[in-house]
């Protein structure tokens, strides 16, 4: 059942772990819609990541403050070129796709996200980001993959999985202490290769043998949930075979992480990147490109999702690890930041433009101050959207409807 | 029960024989196992002590690749000795090695360390482990990884010598604190230069230490002695040796039974293990089949079973694929093993690499020989160890029912190969 | 094709996807003899006609080109157990006649191939028009019988299945052989092959000829020729569903442009498509050419733009000038490429931008740079430096400034830039590091970065073929990977007096050179077969000593590309072997 000639990324694939043993044993990964809670059924959070810092000001533009204009003269977009959202802000050109997810109410926009004592390292800020700790360095662990040992901890819940798309090193914002995350690079990590004739033999195998040494029960329960597993991942994926995807990478993933969240085994967190936000020089063309690619690649899923039935489970936070100046540098780019804005997309986030604009007139340091702590964002995705007990302190912001 | 087994007629039989092949090497080539049945035990032990050779042009093949830096070349050399047989047991006991004080690519970054360091698994593994151990503190390769690359007298790499203590030498629990810090003293003013390892004297702090009870003015050397001494030492490195030869979670009386053996032996490996693959705990019915096949063992097993040509480079990115990619483990602590290599997403990366290999039989198959004679002998050789009503039914099947194809030879030796018996070592 | 007789694939093999045909011939009165594809229908979108095959055959070993294979060093080594007559003369005891005489014979008035059907339905045809109508019956029934004994069906092919209008028609199973008089066609489809003999027969039927740009495409083919094809690669593309149409991509991918350059992308997307293929006296011609692409126009080679001075040596490994206009490539890149591409080529810029000291490459540094460069491979002595263990022939790039006064600082302050960030990098991956000097060949200041040297006793690894350069010499920029090339070079340009000649875009590559370079590393190229496919030790030297007497029996390997814009794009290849008999007087 490999999809032929599909090649969407890097080929290969490192696995780690997808499910813990005790999930296994109890083969609850695979029941539908089981479950202990409120919920009605697993949600799913996918988590994009703009690597670099992403250019805040100049993708959510306030076109209505002269600063702007005046500390970019050659960056500045001119109002007439945006998608108007209201209130004085507008979308970058080139993100026309997410111009119209946001009229049809399925977009969130929380302005000047971040933490207090801004940090300009891409590994640190990143890292403070991964952790929720801005204060004490923690490399093990991240915010994800504390979440999720946390629902294990509740054992009505089907066991649950995160998986990370598009590379071989699992995130550390998905490294938890019980959970086991996985990364996959593309579809052909879940896919199995088959002889003709293979498949109905082996599955005449099946059965219970009795007397059979712990190893080989064992053995023979994580053979079965594979395979189970696969077929229907692989039914799932090839679904949207003959969808229209654009032929943006990002789009080519979250394509496979519909299908992934589709074949219900229980994953509760996705993981992607998309890289090369940093931008210190000649901004402009690379900058447009890589939102028009974030912003066609978001309305695909959306309109995947929504094809699937299944755009009710799953909303998509979308994070960048600071933002940049407000003033362009010498060399028409611009320079490490600090406050940014996140988006939330899905058909139950609460749409329009949430916390407090920034003001040009008010910056900190030549920077945009933050005016919303971060971890009140990832308080409502644990409280309000995942349904999980948070350890964070914060008031959540009310994102969710 | 270290006590050399005697076998009654009939218990030397080939799954007794496949036992020993799977476990002191990497699994019997076609033919092999009716080879050991006509030697006999002894014979068969004798054997597997005495394989000892690489082909020259293979072994030194490797020299003038490593200019170029790629530790896929490098993997792919690995598996080519190890799928090429030629020295079995020591490969294997340099892969135990590779996993005891694992170092890896990904931090050393440098291909003819990772080779040297190699070279030395592979030279002294089956000799003297203090040696070995000796050797090892001094190993550039593994100097890079723990940071004892910069090790002043000022500031003591602790680092260096609480692995040396916990993961190499002892085990947790044997140490104290105090030791590791008098340890880290004493291996101040190693450090690395380009690609050697050299001592600063400037930078070595003399003065007077005490590690593990032994005192004076410790340097690297005596603190490697000083954890060779510890009754725990040669238990921590029994434990090892069990773990990768006899079951994953080896009993203390074995540990026991095992580390005075090794002192017995004045810490000889090689003649540690003859004594191991001999003993009736070898042959015990609590240890066949007790142990999760490795990536490495996987493939070895299966393409020298079928005596396919594989190619090692692909055969080491399949390694990879299913959790194991050589030279580059994942931590200090290596590769848990066991139930660690086995879950839903690296299980499909175990079946697509074992139908692959089942595939690279159907392209090799004699298409004049008599097929029926073909199918007959692979499916002994392929079942000699994993009977099971089951699996000995679909089997039949398969070959049964398209007759004498490629395909379902092809498939036979996927249904035997992707099946939990043939991953249980 | 599933349903085509063993045969039929082995004449298939003989053509690759895209031939183009390109003579001396060029100019030459239209129309020469007929030819054979009046007799095809006109929903044939592949066709191959071999118009020199017969004499090819009649000559036999006799033949000046392949007496020149023989006496190279592939062809001895192929020989060495038995000379080629002695081959033949064993072909023709197992066969009971002479095989080139028959094959002459069969193919006296002509032979084609032709295709056409779609993915589902693929239909195939093989005409021969033999020297008459006794020769050809003679050859089918030998044929016949070969094919009688293989399948084990003796006398089925005796007597013809059916005989219509003068013709006899054989069924093989869903193929079908039809012949009439002189003219026999193996055809895969019984339909193919009978609208074959009908545009044969009869005249008036709408035949290949009349379909839209054969006829003139058809007369401009060379009598010299040995092979002429014509593919109409659109319809090919649709009907069979091929990977054309990835390899049609690659003309929205700017890697494609920037390595293979704007003509061979264009190429790749060409309406259809010509190929010949000739024999002379020592070399080997093959040229294509695509018409109706959907090249740049931008892109594509403008013989305005200033060139460089020719340089050429003995010891050139490579040797060529290529057209690459970066500037239009970056600036235009969001119009021409896929949008899946276009972020990484904004990237590209954006770094570059920064090497620039900020500056927009796209629009203000590049358009300083001539598209036209030289490409220069050499092997190295390594005289100025360690040797690496794996020794690689160095590499230089020479293009031509536009106001050299201003735009030459700048892309040497863009080189050291470049070294400095590497050299960063290196000290932060604790590497051995990267230094910048600058030092002089004769007047000419030269930048050089290197590695400091390794440690004694460390190896020397092949980051040690690294030493790259960067010298601008009067208005010339001289860019390489190694100091000793680009010193050679600056040697050179300072004196040299003859201006550059041709624009147009051409490769030689120096056959003994490439041969010395895989026998300097034949030990690492032997062992890095073995672990990558698996074979034994034996074969693999087997495998790259091959390769090795291959380079070794052609002189010379030169490709050219001469620019005529996106309607005509031409692919040029001619191999000369490296025979020891060869003649003096060069044939080109």
């Amino acid at each position: 059942m490999v999809t032929d000639r599909r090649d969407f990324l890097v080929n290969g694939i490192q696995v780690a772990c997808s499910l813990s043993l005790l999930g296994l044993m109890k083969e609850s990964a695979l029941r539908k819609g089981k479950v202990g809670g409120k919920l009605p059924l697993e949600r799913t959070l996918v988590v994009v990541q703009l690597s670099g810092g992403n250019d805040g000001l100049n993708m959510l533009v306030p076109h209505r403050q002269d600063a702007y204009y005046r500390a970019r003269p050659t960056l500045a977009l001119g109002r007439d070129r945006l998608h108007a959202l209201g209130r004085g802000f507008g979308l970058h050109p080139q993100m026309g796709a997410l111009a119209r997810l946001f009229e049809a109410g399925k977009v969130a926009a929380i302005h000047g996200v971040g933490y207090p004592i801004p940090n300009r390292s891409h590994f640190r800020s990143m890292e403070i980001w991964h952790t929720a700790d801005p204060v004490n360095r923690v490399r093990d662990h991240g915010w994800l993959g504390k979440l999720l040992d946390r629902s294990c901890e509740d054992p009505a819940r089907a066991s649950m999985g995160a998986i990370h798309v598009g590379g071989r090193e699992i995130p550390l914002a998905l490294r938890g202490e019980t959970s086991d995350p996985t990364a996959i690079t593309d579809a052909r990590g879940l896919q199995l290769r088959e002889l003709q004739g293979f498949a109905s033999l082996r599955n005449g195998m099946t059965g219970s043998r009795t007397g059979e040494a712990r190893e080989s029960a064992y053995l023979r329960a994580v053979a079965e949930q594979s395979y189970r597993v696969s077929t229907r991942f692989s039914r799932a994926f090839e679904r949207s075979e003959k969808a229209d995807t654009p032929g943006y990478g990002l789009a080519q993933r979250l394509r496979l992480v519909a299908g992934l969240i589709e074949a219900g085994f229980g994953l509760r967190v996705l993981h992607l990147e998309l890289t090369g936000f940093d931008t210190h020089a000649q901004q402009g063309r690379l900058h447009g490109a890589l939102l028009e690619e974030l912003s066609e690649s978001l309305s695909a899923f959306q309109l995947d999702l929504e094809a699937r039935g299944i755009d009710d489970r799953v909303s998509t936070l979308v994070f960048s690890e600071f933002g940049r100046r407000a003033a362009e540098n010498g060399s028409r780019g611009t320079d490490h930041g600090a406050a940014g804005p996140v988006l939330l997309v899905g058909s139950r986030v609460r749409p329009g433009l949430h916390g407090t604009p920034p003001d040009l007139e008010a910056l900190q340091d030549g920077d945009v101050p933050f005016t919303t702590d971060f971890r009140s964002i990832y308080t409502a995705v644990e409280k309000d959207w995942m349904g999980v007990q948070t350890s964070m302190d914060l008031r959540p912001m009310e994102l969710f409807v | 029960m270290l006590r050399p087994w005697q076998p009654r007629p009939g218990e030397w039989n080939d799954q007794a024989a496949t036992h020993l092949l799977r476990r002191a090497g990497f699994g019997p080539k076609k033919g092999q196992v009716r080879q050991m049945l006509e030697l006999g035990l002894s014979g068969a032990v004798e054997t597997v002590l005495t394989t000892d050779t690489h082909a020259e042009e293979l072994y030194r093949g490797i020299e003038p690749l490593l200019a170029q830096g790629e530790v896929s070349t490098l993997q792919a050399w690995w598996m080519a000795l190890i799928l090429a047989g030629g020295a079995p047991l020591r490969e294997r006991t340099a892969l135990c090695w590779h996993n005891h004080f694992a170092t890896s690519f990904d931090k050393v970054d440098d291909v003819r360390l990772m080779h040297r360091q190699n070279e030395l698994f592979r030279r002294e593994g089956l000799g003297d482990f203090r040696r070995l151990l000796h050797a090892v503190a001094r190993d550039t390769a593994m100097l890079l990884w723990l940071d004892g690359g910069d090790n002043l007298k000022s500031h003591p790499n602790e680092n260096f010598a609480r692995e040396v203590m916990e993961l190499f030498g002892l085990g947790i629990g044997n140490y104290t604190e105090g030791d590791v810090l008098e340890a880290a003293r004493g291996f101040t003013g190693w450090g690395t230069r380009g690609r050697s390892s050299v001592f600063r004297e400037k930078h070595h702090d003399a003065g007077m230490k005490e590690v593990l009870g032994m005192k004076g003015t410790l340097d690297a050397a005596d603190v490697i002695d000083a954890v060779l001494d510890h009754p725990a030492c040669a238990r921590h490195v029994a434990h090892r040796l069990l773990k990768e030869f006899v079951a994953p979670r080896p009993r203390q009386e074995w540990v026991d039974a095992l580390a005075e053996e090794l002192i017995s032996n004045r810490w000889d490996i090689g003649a540690t293990l003859a004594t191991l693959f001999a003993s009736t705990l070898f042959f015990s019915d609590e240890v066949r089949r007790a142990r999760i096949a490795s990536p490495v063992e996987l493939m070895a097993f299966s393409v020298r079973a079928l005596g396919v040509p594989f190619a090692p480079k692909r055969a080491a990115q399949l390694c990879a694929e299913m959790g194991q990619a050589l030279f580059r483990p994942p931590n200090v602590k290596g590769w848990d093993g066991h139930e660690a290599w086995v879950n839903v997403g690296t299980w499909i990366a175990r079946h697509n690499a074992m139908v692959e290999v089942a595939e690279a039989k159907r392209s090799t198959i004699d298409s004049d020989a008599p097929r029926h004679a073909t199918a007959e002998a692979m499916r002994e050789e392929l079942l000699a160890n994993v009977h099971t009503p089951q699996l000995d039914d679909a089997v039949g099947r398969a070959l049964a029912e398209a007759a004498d194809t490629p395909t379902s030879i092809a498939v036979a030796a996927a249904l035997v190969l992707t099946s939990p018996e043939f991953h249980l070592v | 094709m599933p349903r085509a007789p063993l045969f039929l694939t082995g004449i298939l093999s003989l053509v690759p996807a895209l031939l183009t045909a390109e003579a001396e011939a060029w100019g030459q009165g239209p129309d020469q003899s007929p030819g054979l594809a009046r007799r095809f229908p006109e929903g044939t979108v592949l066709y191959v006609e071999g118009t020199g095959l017969s004499e090819l055959f009649d000559d036999g070993l006799g033949h000046p080109f392949v007496q020149a294979f023989f006496a190279t060093k592939l062809g001895r080594t192929l020989t060495s157990t038995a000379s080629p007559e002695d081959w033949l003369a064993f072909v023709n005891s197992t066969l009971g006649r002479s095989a080139l005489e028959g094959l002459a014979e069969l193919t006296a008035n002509g032979v084609a191939f032709g295709l056409a059907g779609d993915k589902e339905d693929p239909q195939a045809a093989l005409v021969l028009c033999a020297e008459s109508a006794g020769v050809a019956d003679d050859i089918r029934e030998d044929i016949f019988n070969l094919l009688e004994d293989k399948t084990d069906h003796p006398g089925a092919l005796d007597r013809p299945h059916a005989t219509l209008d003068g013709a006899s028609f054989w069924n093989i199973g869903e193929a079908l052989v039809v012949q009439r008089g002189a003219q026999i066609i193996f055809g895969n489809s019984r339909d193919y092959a009978l609208a074959i003999d009908a545009c044969s027969e009869k005249s008036g039927e709408r035949n290949l000829v009349s379909r839209e740009g054969f006829r003139d495409l058809y007369g401009a083919r060379s009598e010299a020729g040995l092979l002429w094809a014509y593919a109409d690669r659109r319809a090919i593309e649709q009907s069979f569903d091929t990977e054309l149409h990835q390899l049609a991509a690659g003309n929205e991918d700017p890697a494609v442009h920037t390595l293979l350059g704007s003509q061979l992308g264009a190429l790749a997307t060409a309406q259809t498509v010509t190929a010949e293929l000739s024999l002379g006296a020592n070399e080997l011609h093959l040229s294509v050419r695509g018409f109706d692409t959907d090249g740049a126009a931008t892109l594509l080679p403008q013989n305005s733009a200033p060139i460089p001075p020719a340089l050429e040596s003995e010891d050139d490994l490579v040797n060529g000038l290529i057209y690459r206009d970066f500037a239009a490539i970056l600036t235009q890149g969001s119009d021409l490429f896929s949008p899946r591409k276009v972020p990484k080529l904004a990237e590209a810029e954006s770094q570059l931008s920064l090497f620039f000291g900020g500056q927009e490459v796209g629009e203000k540094v590049l358009p300083h740079l001539s598209p036209w460069l030289r490409l220069i491979s050499r092997p190295l002595n390594f005289s100025t430096g360690p040797k690496p263990e794996i020794p690689l022939p160095g590499l230089a790039l020479i293009g031509k400034l536009e106001q050299p006064e201003r735009s030459g600082p700048q892309f040497l302050a863009a080189f050291q830039s470049i070294v400095s960030v590497i050299g960063v990098d290196q000290a932060q991956k604790q590497g051995r590091p990267f230094l910048l000097s600058v030092g002089q060949e004769g007047r000419i200041p030269i930048s050089v970065a290197r590695f400091l040297d390794p440690y004694e006793g460390d190896g020397i690894d092949m980051r040690y073929n690294l030493r790259p350069a960067c010298a601008i010499v009067g208005d010339a920029l001289i860019l390489g990977t190694h100091e000793e090339l680009v010193r050679e070079l600056i040697r050179e340009l300072e004196s040299l007096h003859s201006p550059a000649t041709a624009a147009s875009e051409s490769l030689h590559i120096d056959g003994p050179a490439l041969a010395e370079l895989i026998q300097a590393n034949f030990e690492a190229l032997v062992m890095n077969k073995v672990l990558e496919d698996g074979v034994s030790i034996e074969k693999a030297r087997e495998e790259i000593g091959g390769l090795e007497m291959l380079a070794h029996s052609l002189r010379t390997l030169r490709i050219d590309l001469p620019s005529s814009g996106k309607d005509r794009v031409v692919f040029s290849l001619r191999a000369e072997l490296a025979s020891e008999t060869a003649n003096p007087e060069e044939v080109r």
